[in-house]
């Protein structure tokens, strides 16, 4: 009461005041919602206008199957973030329930290369880059010479994912070795710590930088090839998950290569897509690994290259080999 | 006696070198030159012959037309483009894709007669000049119509195929003497289980199953039979059946032990407890000697 008491004349005396306050609030309202409403048409226009510039422009973009279509700008979608960040998962994942094996028969070899050139066309490789070689050997001088195809050997027990820093390199369910080049930042251990040199490193700005810039990072086939950055075989995982040999099994002309699975107990050669027992094979023609003493468990055996098919021919076209 | 002598000598030369020139050459029975596709070339079949060629053939003849086929194998496999390749008929290059002769392999169990004859309507569209023969119709056909059925004898633990075939009075009969062939699949192809067996008086063929070959989870294999038939005188399709009677398999992956190459999470207990002791140990040390020096500033204030 008290309080309504001594508001009262001030009540009075601002009925005035009172009533400008309220048409000033309004009339601000109004302006208000005026400014709004102007701003919000001018801004849509502005959108529009910006809209139709955009239209204005097309793009010439190569499709998947290898036709070169024009698309305007405003059609497209982003979609490579999606289409890499699916790629990296499932080169993370691997193909359940299979552990990859590759069989090796020396006696078949005849330096055809096939398997060499299959494999840098297909990651993008310089001549002198190679994740798959074939070596001239001679174990002793007494001892006959041979051709010996050497890639990685997706160890069991990896030295090159043991020191890799960052997790660039990894093993997958399956027994694939990957190296993802988004995360690889060029140390260089895992070529230090790999006792077959199967590494490589790209030192100069890879074959088809150019080429290549536009793709998507495929973490199963290192394409695009990223300077800095390591490369290395990969099983063609790419191919596996499509239920094909890999590129350099399947490119063979002598049959030199068998690919499986050792959950299946069964590799196919790749020249004569014969399915034939993993275990029967190794046990019947002495299989081996390559350097077991050193407790890497090897997922590629070796067949000896007795009474080999072709003589020993020395290789011309073997360029030397920059790791 | 020297003059029989001479012809001997003569027959002998004669003979190996008649012998030479077969072994050089690869020749294709009459009766199979003439074979013709049961159906008509298309586009689509083109198309799947193609998705075949560059899967099975192109690792040695590389791709028809562009001259990159492998120069070092001998006999050299040649450029399937080119008229001598070409000048062939449809039964000649089937016959040579079906027997194979080496370096050649033989695809008889690696292709279906069906994806043969597409890889050879792939062939086909290098020659302008080819002009396919009429497809084989169903009246045509003069050998036998085998139908296989395929069991899996629990008891004997055998796998049991029984052949029939269809008469002239069209009743199915028991077929003996009927080559057949029992494959089991793999994830790159199909693999085959011991040697082709021929069927007895009542068209039945028993194989043994190796008790060691591992199937899926459950142990389940998928089992294929077919007649082994090079002459192209059987009418029959392959049988596919699924048993439980392979090894159960289900391996962890190769990341899932603790691993001292492996992430974080699947790092060796050791590892994980030796970080964390050394951890608490540096911690702790680094903790009391601040304390301490803080007990030693409170002494020196009072």
């Amino acid at each position: 009461m008290e309080d309504h008491s001594t508001h009262g004349p001030n009540h009075d005396d601002g009925k005035d005041k009172g009533s400008s306050r309220r048409d000033f609030l309004k009339n601000l309202g109004l302006v208000g919602v005026g400014a709004a409403t102007g701003a919000a048409a001018l801004y849509s226009g502005h959108i529009f206008e910006a809209k139709k510039e955009a239209s204005g422009q097309s793009k010439i973009l190569l499709t998947q199957d290898g036709k070169l279509v024009e698309v305007d700008s405003l059609e497209i979608k982003a979609r490579s973030k999606s289409g890499l960040d699916l790629l990296q998962s499932h080169g993370r994942e691997g193909i359940p329930g299979k552990r990859w094996v590759m069989v090796i028969d020396l006696s078949h070899c005849r330096n055809a290369r096939q398997c060499v050139s299959a494999c840098q066309d297909a990651h993008h490789l310089k001549p002198e880059q190679y994740h798959m070689n074939t070596l001239q050997m001679k174990d002793s001088p007494d001892t006959a010479p041979y051709h010996m195809p050497k890639n990685c050997q997706h160890c069991d027990n990896p030295p090159c994912v043991a020191v890799c820093p960052v997790d660039a390199t990894y093993k997958r369910p399956d027994g694939i070795v990957l190296i993802d080049n988004e995360r690889c930042i060029g140390c260089r251990f895992c070529m230090a710590a790999c006792p077959y040199s199967a590494r490589i490193f790209n030192w100069l700005t890879p074959k088809d930088a150019e080429k290549d810039k536009d793709l998507v990072y495929n973490v199963e086939l290192n394409v695009p090839q990223k300077l800095g950055t390591i490369s290395k075989c990969l099983f063609s995982a790419d191919r596996c998950r499509e239920g094909k040999l890999p590129y350099c099994v399947s490119a063979c002309p002598n049959g030199v290569y068998y690919f499986g699975d050792e959950n299946e107990d069964a590799v196919t050669n790749g020249t004569t897509k014969e399915t034939v027992r993993l275990s029967k094979l190794l046990r019947d023609n002495g299989g081996y690994q390559l350097m077991a003493e050193l407790g890497t468990k090897p997922r590629v055996y070796y067949l000896p290259p007795k009474n080999r098919l072709f003589p020993f021919e020395e290789a011309k076209d073997n360029q030397p080999e920059k790791v | 006696m020297r003059f029989r002598n001479l012809l001997l000598f003569i027959f002998i030369i004669c003979w190996a070198s008649l012998m030479r020139t077969s072994a050089q050459q690869w020749v294709v029975p009459d009766d199979q030159k003439g074979k013709v596709a049961p159906f008509m070339f298309s586009p689509d079949l083109q198309k799947q012959g193609e998705g075949i060629y560059t899967k099975n053939c192109v690792s040695c003849h590389g791709m028809p037309g562009k001259d990159n086929w492998v120069k070092q194998l001998s006999p050299p496999p040649g450029d399937l483009a080119m008229v001598k390749a070409q000048k062939q008929s449809d039964g000649e290059l089937f016959y040579r894709i079906t027997t194979g002769k080496a370096p050649m392999p033989e695809f008889r169990n690696i292709l279906s007669e069906d994806e043969r004859w597409w890889v050879i309507s792939f062939l086909r569209t290098f020659n302008p000049k080819y002009v396919q023969p009429n497809p084989a119709g169903k009246g045509v056909f003069t050998g036998k119509v085998v139908k296989l059925q395929m069991t899996y004898d629990s008891v004997q633990k055998k796998v049991k195929v029984f052949a029939t075939e269809l008469t002239k009075e069209r009743t199915m009969v028991a077929s003996e003497g009927i080559g057949i062939m029992l494959f089991v699949k793999r994830y790159f192809g199909n693999m085959q289980l011991g040697d082709p067996k021929t069927t007895g008086k009542q068209g039945l063929v028993l194989f043994d199953f190796p008790t060691d070959l591992p199937g899926d989870k459950e142990g389940k294999v998928e089992l294929i039979c077919r007649v082994n038939d090079a002459s192209g005188s059987i009418s029959s399709s392959p049988v596919t059946s699924t048993y439980a009677i392979g090894v159960p398999t289900n391996k962890p992956g190769l990341t899932e032990t603790r691993a001292w190459w492996s992430t974080r999470d699947k790092a060796p207990v050791w590892i994980i407890l030796a970080y964390t002791i050394s951890v608490i140990v540096v911690w702790s040390i680094i903790i009391s000697i601040v304390i301490s020096v803080i007990g030693i500033r409170k002494l020196n204030r009072t």
